[in-house]
């Protein structure tokens, strides 16, 4: 591999920071780049998962969130596949995701946010359609 | 740890900055903003942590500081730099896909604007 730990952690920490500053080009930029260069790690997948999502290709979400989850099956990839899942309709794959996800216990600091999340649509997946906003 | 989240909160403010100055798209807002809560964890920061870098200092009071200090401190937390300067720096390789070609014009078009931002010419706003 050409790129050291401290070039990779970098590149980590540029791709980061730079989808949550909103720049989803260069975003999408890098983390494209990093998923060949670290092709065996998940983050990339996810995070190109998460831009998909926010740029509504729902169908490349569906695909990234797996290739992420085939890495590692992240509870995050699981709720961008979910959420995907419900974006194009597919609420049976986007329960079962999220069913799981809600009932996933609390192993990790960051689980929270995710279980509330999942919570939420799970929520409102089951609340009859008349009363759906 | 919360060193590198600290550097990691500073990188964020730069990328911010440097999304405005490009004129990049920002993301919009997702799905029921009633069910919007933060969906990536893993750039979450507990800002009453103290910061391993400066003992008796939150991260919260560091972002609290004013601007000046702010850049002299991303400065000092910015080993990143070193790292994303040699990536940019090494002569592509015969075999370098288009993506990754496209990786180091990103990195090297932020450290342009990081440069502008050390030489005064840009700014960083840290919020």
């Amino acid at each position: 591999m050409a790129y050291d730990a401290d070039e990779l952690q970098a590149l980590y920490d540029l791709g980061y920071a730079l989808y949550q500053a909103g720049a989803l080009t260069d975003a999408r930029f890098l983390w494209e780049g990093v998923s060949q260069i670290d092709p065996g790690a998940e983050t990339a997948f996810r995070l190109l998962g998460l831009i998909a999502r926010d740029e509504g290709r729902h169908e490349d979400a569906i695909a990234l969130a797996r290739a992420a989850f085939e890495r590692e099956p992240t509870p995050a990839a699981a709720l961008i596949r979910a959420e995907a899942w419900l974006a194009t309709g597919r609420f049976g794959e986007a329960l079962r995701d999220l069913e799981r996800l809600a009932l996933a216990p609390p192993v990790a600091d960051g689980l929270t946010p995710l279980r509330d999340r999942a919570a939420a649509l799970l929520a409102r997946l089951r609340r009859p359609a008349q009363t759906r906003p | 740890m919360i060193e590198r989240l600290g550097a990691r909160r500073l990188e964020a403010a730069a990328a911010t900055a440097f999304a405005g100055a490009d004129g990049v798209e920002g993301a919009g807002p997702l799905g029921d903003p009633a069910i919007e809560p933060a969906i990536e964890p893993a750039i979450g920061i507990d800002l009453t942590e103290p910061m391993a870098a400066h003992p008796g200092l939150t991260v919260e009071a560091f972002l609290a500081q004013p601007p000046a200090a702010h850049l002299a401190r991303h400065q000092d937390l910015g080993e990143g730099t070193a790292a994303l300067t040699r990536i940019v720096s090494r002569p592509a390789r015969p075999d370098e896909s288009p993506a990754e070609a496209r990786l180091r014009e990103v990195v090297a078009r932020y450290l342009a604007f990081r440069r502008e931002v050390a030489e005064g010419r840009a700014r960083i706003s840290i919020g």
